[in-house]
């Protein structure tokens, strides 16, 4: 038996992107040596949580944070070749949004599509590109820091 | 963003262990966005005190101490059926243990339909999955081998009403068979944040000696505060997804959580068809 107060945490979200105010950009989220080959981090600095990983082709990757599946968090799972897989129960996101893999399923589901996020890395920085409207990235956009 | 329930469920919740409430003491404990005073009286039977209300009803049943939660203040419409094992010298007493979780109580329920979290979770692939629903109950059937858990294991789990869950376990350790019996219950603190209670008891081995067995329960709860930490890892860093793609590999979910549904909303808006025919999934 636990004597414990009364805590009411705050839970995690996954914001709604169109209601951020920033401009179309690309948003400095961390620095190269951040994410080393096959690792995942969490971005709450954005207009919404998503995670980056490097593949193991080096190239980096970014989706929505939580899982489409259950609502995990991605940053909590492996990288596996170059997707990122959910702890929660394996599926297996690649770089585009689409579910790549599911260990227990004979078929991927058409709807297992996750929001993902246009990468770039130059002279050490990693960039996400964030317009409200999803326009396309737009590789001379203005850097953010 | 967040669509929490606008209630804690009705139903029955577990405040403790009888043995927790002695004749004459007074315990403090927090729930349901209040502080809860448990006392037994001389007479010996238990008066809970919810926030200053004494009207919740007070159950004594399976060793352990409920009380009724219900926003509409109604009488309680089940009772939690009574375990023989409870009441058997073959059987140990509950070896309890407990923890917080920050998350909306619902996120233990998941787990009855969920099928696919064995694996990568627990490490523990199931081989059979049955589930059931039945007005205030839902039946869990599985066999699976774990290393954690035990061999060959089979376990029935229950739970009647949406916070007292019972389980009956048999596995094989060490090429012997093991009997257990397990209990999850919560209390929800806050809206955003519950307490899990839970308790193992086995049933003895002949000749074994009450030292050796105390052991052995202590055993089975560090396996089973294990396999909730990694429980837990994932609860706390997730959000909830009202309406999950769910793959053919997938077990009920959708079905379990209109069923957990009916507990919160009043009785006279619970939906028919809830029920679930027992099916292999
Ligand atoms: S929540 Fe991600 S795979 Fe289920
Ligand atoms: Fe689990």
């Amino acid at each position: 038996m636990t004597d414990q107060e009364l805590i009411a945490p705050e839970l995690p979200e996954q914001k709604d992107p169109a209601t951020s105010g920033l401009e179309s950009g690309w948003y400095k989220v961390a620095k190269s040596e951040d994410i080393p080959l096959k690792k995942a981090i969490q971005i709450d600095d954005f207009p919404t949580q998503i995670v980056v990983w490097r593949g193991e082709d080096a190239v980096l990757r970014s989706l929505d944070l939580y899982c489409k599946h259950m609502g995990a968090s991605l940053a909590c799972g492996e990288v596996e070749e170059n997707s990122i897989q959910c702890p929660f129960h394996a599926w297996r996101w690649a770089g585009d949004g689409q579910c790549d893999k599911i260990p227990y399923a004979k078929k991927i589901p058409a709807k297992a599509i996750t929001r993902s996020w246009e990468v770039s890395e130059n002279d050490g920085m990693i960039y996400v590109w964030f317009d409200r409207d999803q326009k396309p990235a737009d590789p001379n956009g203005q850097k953010f820091n | 963003m967040n669509d929490l329930p606008d209630r804690f469920p009705r139903g029955w919740f577990v405040l403790g262990h009888q043995r927790d409430f002695p004749v004459g003491e007074t315990k403090t404990i927090f729930g349901f966005n209040n502080k809860i005073l448990i006392s037994r009286i001389e007479d010996g039977s238990v008066a809970v005190d919810v926030g200053g209300d004494t009207s919740w009803p007070v159950l004594e049943i399976n060793q352990m101490v409920m009380v009724w939660h219900d926003v509409e203040k109604q009488d309680p419409d089940f009772t939690p059926d009574k375990i023989e094992e409870c009441y058997s010298d073959d059987w140990s007493d509950y070896g309890m243990a407990s923890f917080i979780v920050k998350n909306n109580c619902r996120e233990l329920i998941d787990n009855m339909a969920d099928k696919g979290h064995f694996g990568p979770v627990h490490q523990a692939p199931f081989e059979g999955f049955w589930n059931e629903a039945k007005d205030h109950t839902y039946t869990q059937e599985m066999t699976a081998d774990s290393p954690i858990l035990g061999r060959d294991l089979f376990s029935q789990a229950r739970y009647e009403g949406p916070a007292y869950m019972t389980t009956y376990m048999s596995a094989v350790h060490d090429g012997a068979k093991v009997e257990s019996r397990l209990l999850v219950s919560h209390i929800p603190l806050t809206l955003t944040s519950f307490v899990i209670n839970f308790g193992v008891m086995v049933k003895k081995v002949p000749g074994m000696s009450a030292e050796d067995e105390a052991a052995f329960i202590q055993g089975y709860v560090d396996a089973n505060n294990f396999a909730f930490g990694q429980d837990v890892a994932i609860w706390e860093n997730k959000i909830y997804i009202p309406d999950p793609v769910v793959c053919d590999g997938d077990g009920p979910l959708h079905k379990l959580r209109k069923w957990y549904g009916q507990f919160l909303v009043n009785r006279a808006d619970i939906p028919s068809g809830l029920d679930l025919e027992k099916r292999e999934f």
